[in-house]
């Protein structure tokens, strides 16, 4: 698994030009210092890196971001660098830094990037908060990495297009079908009410034949035969040839397509426009969804520099990933308008031409048969085409009224009834045909039958079957709906019980919690989060305390990096910059134990401002015992040039204790061994509970913590006992420090070297005095026995009140 | 927290995934208004990047590519 090995920062927010580096080699760090001394200035500098973002800049305000805020103040942005190299077990990987894009980088680096990207893997005090105040549309979007239902989501998906492809057809062949009903209602003389089933239809058409004295047929499919028998006897009448004209006339007159389909289809069709009209006034730009979800992506990624909308420079991601998302929405409805426009312009159109079809062949019939030109039908037909041409080319809803009215005018119903009055007045007048009139009659509704009945039918079991799978689809989509819902529920409760039992160990025994996530039956995309306190349910932000919440907060975090950590176990990286300061101190210990106890598989940065914390983690560590695979340090001073300096007692020891002291100045000696005077007096000042003067937004110095620390140590009975000479060899020789090192004084007679040495000396001494080699821990003040200084493995044990000691011979007897 | 939860998909998918099939294929075995030939047809594999299977396209009649 990757470790981060180093980390280089330069020019970050507080941290200049000199770093210092982070030295990791794989282990985890737990970092203290006091506020605005750069802790979080190595995490930003670290997520940034990571993620080419940064949440405590880039939270969606103007003028507060990454770059904006994130370079030293300093500092020029081209001078702003980071840096990381990593270590896998025993081998290095090449390093990264900020500018190389992440998606560059291949194989289990550019793994673990991917997943540092897509993970949650830092908690800051920023964004405690945000899962529990979040709405739950924004924590169903917060989650849904977690839920991970990609292939499933796709397959809903394509139903609902299965099933809008489906609705679109059904609602073709149902207009299909109510063309051939009017056809047949026409020819039958029937209101447009009536029921045209089978029995009906075939009495009406035996009623056509018992007057053209035909016997009745039992089933509409003997219609053919007895329409050519029909045709041929009517051959036979004499002065007939007319009638025969006129008769093929009124056939083909009567086949003229009614007009209110196509009426209906173009009303449809106008408020469709009309619809898309109003989307695309409230469209400032289009563009292309598939350009727009490609444009998130590359700025999530951080691949993107300029706003995919405006080419302007990014200045705040998430600004511009939510405009993004909204212009995907009106995109979204605008494209899904548009679609529907296409299908109804379809459908009008080959209405339109079916009924232009039918009265182009009225007129051609009616010209070749009679030798003129039917005037009404004509002038319809002329209308039609005028219509379809006009529709030919895009136009504004207001055009199409103005169609709609044209079409109106046509009135072809009129001219349809006016037509056949025509011809059968002419049939009439021919005089005694009656016979062949009744013949006429029953022939053509054996020709509408014929050819129309065996359509309808087709067309309504179209209708049937198109009818049935809308409604298995229908089904089939309220199960997958319902079964990602079932399924994000049983992630979100494992989330929940997850952090319940984090909650639970941090809260013991209180009526405070659980918390429950559910996915609610409204809408989609939602996540609900509701608190218990005292056994009654509500958000937690009504009955939960201040450190409750954050508690809360702490709990569902970690509970997101376990599940991730699961599902990723190459990634397992976990920094909590400063979010334990309203944690009170009867829940501290605990907590310090359980983060280091559930995440010493990670590679741990912890960051905190309270010495007490510190020194909690340092003992969790120590009893979880990966201390080996820890990192300590502590950030002692800050200032605006050199930016964060280490406190590092260990470092300065180290040096007073080597043979590099023997070449070392006499200044540098002073100042080193100054140093670890003041480094170690502090932890001892807090752990003895010596009060020192308190010092707003400053640190603390050697000159301000000696006095008390002497004081107390010279008060101290098993401690003055032993080290009373080397208390006041201190106190006499740390003018050495003040004329060298630390104050950096010109001095008319610098200090010698014996001078130096004899003050480190004396200072190392008392670091051997107070600090165990056992436990590596310095003394502290224990409640019992009340008073004593111990270190914390018992090694240094400086009584405060000293058993008397028997002198030999004089014991009880 | 890192806000930006695109897709930890790829690797935890598989799991979540075969989860929600599994879940909806209970839902539609149990459902008396479908048919035997609509729940075998649900029952088929669904792979990327066409999860719907060419069965259940067969039985919608959906005409596209995979289904001829």
């Amino acid at each position: 698994m990757l470790r981060l090995s180093k980390l280089e920062v330069r020019n970050v927010r507080g941290i200049a030009n000199i770093g210092p580096d982070i030295i990791l080699e794989g282990k985890s760090l737990i970092l203290l210092g006091d506020n605005g001394m750069g802790k979080s200035s190595y995490i930003d500098a670290l997520e940034y890196l990571l993620t080419r973002h940064c949440t405590s800049l880039d939270i969606g305000r103007s003028g507060v971001n990454w770059d904006q805020g994130g370079v030293h103040i300093l500092a020029k942005p081209e001078n702003l660098s980071i840096k990381a190299e990593f270590v896998d077990g025993n081998s290095s990987v090449s390093p990264i830094d900020h500018v190389t894009p992440i998606s560059s980088y291949t194989g289990p680096l550019g793994d673990w990037l991917r997943a540092a990207q897509q993970c949650c893997f830092l908690l800051r005090r920023r964004t405690l908060l945000r899962l529990i105040e979040a709405r739950a549309q924004e924590r169903y979007e917060a989650l849904s990495p977690f839920f991970a239902l990609d292939r499933f989501t796709k397959y809903e998906s394509d139903l609902k297009m299965i099933l809008e492809e489906k609705s679109n057809r059904l609602s073709s062949v149902t207009k299909s079908v109510m063309v051939q009903e009017d056809v047949l209602r026409r020819t039958f003389s029937m209101e447009s009410g009536v029921l045209l089933t089978e029995a009906i239809v075939l009495e009406t058409l035996n009623q056509r034949l018992l007057k053209a004295g035909k016997d009745r047929l039992q089933t509409l499919e003997g219609a053919k035969k007895l329409q050519e028998e029909i045709t041929k006897q009517m051959k036979t009448f004499s002065g007939i040839e007319q009638a025969v004209k006129l008769e093929t006339v009124l056939q083909v007159i009567n086949s003229i397509s009614t007009i209110n389909v196509t009426r209906e289809a173009l009303e449809s069709l106008i408020g469709i426009k009309a619809r898309l009209e109003d989307l695309e006034k409230t469209l400032t730009r289009g563009f292309s969804v598939e350009v727009l979800e490609h444009g998130k992506t590359w700025i999530i990624e951080g691949v993107l520099n300029d706003c995919p909308l405006c080419e302007q420079q990014l200045v705040d991601r998430d600004a511009t990933l939510a405009r993004i998302e909204a212009r995907v929405k009106e995109c979204t409805a605008v494209i899904e308008t548009k679609r529907s426009l296409d299908s109804q312009t379809k459908l009008f159109r080959d209405s339109l031409i079916e009924l232009g079809k039918s009265c182009a062949a009225a007129q051609k019939i009616w010209s070749e048969k009679l030798g003129q030109e039917p005037a009404g039908i004509s002038e319809a037909l002329s209308n039609l085409r005028k219509i379809a041409s006009d529709t030919s080319k895009p136009l504004s809803s207001e055009e199409l009224k103005s169609q709609l009215q044209v079409l109106d005018s046509v009135n072809l119903e009129s001219v349809v009834r006016a037509a056949i009055e025509n011809i059968q007045g002419q049939l009439k007048a021919l005089g005694g045909i009656e016979e062949y009139k009744n013949l006429s009659s029953a022939n053509q509704a054996l020709s509408s039958v014929a050819v129309t009945w065996p359509v309808l039918l087709a067309g309504r079991n179209a209708v049937r079957t198109e009818s049935d799978h809308k409604k298995v689809l229908d089904r089939l989509i309220s199960h997958a709906v319902q079964a990602r819902k079932d399924t994000v529920q049983t992630i979100v409760v494992g989330i929940a019980d997850e952090a319940n039992r984090i909650y639970r160990e941090l809260h013991p025994n209180e009526k405070v919690g659980p918390i429950s996530l559910s996915v609610p039956a409204r809408g989609q995309g939602s996540v609900d989060m509701h608190g218990e306190f005292f056994g009654r349910k509500s958000d937690a932000r009504v009955y939960f305390s201040e450190s409750h919440l954050d508690t809360l907060g702490v709990a569902l975090f970690l509970a997101l990096r376990k599940k991730q950590a699961q599902a990723d176990p190459g990634f397992k990286l976990l920094v909590l910059d400063d979010v334990f300061h309203s944690v009170d101190s009867n829940h501290r210990h605990r907590a310090a134990r359980l983060i280091i106890r559930e995440f010493k598989d990670h590679q741990f940065i912890i960051t905190t401002h309270d010495p007490i914390w510190f020194t909690l983690l340092q003992e969790a560590v120590n009893d979880i015992r990966i201390r080996e695979q820890v990192i300590f340090r502590r950030i002692a001073d800050w200032t605006l040039e050199r930016g964060p300096a280490w406190g590092e007692h260990d470092a300065e020891y180290a040096f007073l204790t080597s043979t590099e002291v023997d070449k070392a100045l006499p200044a540098d000696i002073a100042a080193r061994a100054g140093r670890l005077l003041e480094e170690m007096l502090k932890p001892l000042c807090d752990q003895l509970r010596i009060a020192v003067p308190f010092r707003y937004q400053r640190r603390v110095e050697l000159g301000a913590i000696w006095p008390p620390f002497k004081k107390a140590a010279l008060e101290h009975n098993g401690f003055s006992e032993k080290h009373r000479e080397l208390i006041l060899e201190i106190d006499t020789t740390d003018w050495v420090r003040n004329e060298t090192g630390a104050h950096s004084n010109l001095s008319p007679a610098p200090t010698t070297a014996p001078e130096a040495k004899r003050f480190a000396a004396a200072v190392v001494k008392l670091y051997l005095a107070t600090r165990s080699s056992g436990c590596g821990r310095f003394i502290q003040e224990v409640d019992a026995p009340k008073g004593d200084w111990n270190c914390k493995c018992g090694t240094i044990r400086y009584e405060q009140n000293p058993s008397p000691t028997v002198p030999k011979g004089r014991g009880l007897v | 927290m890192t806000d930006n939860p695109t897709a930890l998909a790829s690797r935890e998918s598989s799991d979540t995934n075969k989860m929600a099939f599994a879940r909806f294929k209970l839902l539609i075995q149990a459902d008396s208004l479908l048919s035997d030939e609509i729940k075998r047809a649900v029952s088929a594999d669904c792979s990327v990047p066409d999860p719907i299977p060419v069965e259940l396209k067969k039985a919608f009649q959906v005409n596209d590519a995979a289904s001829k």
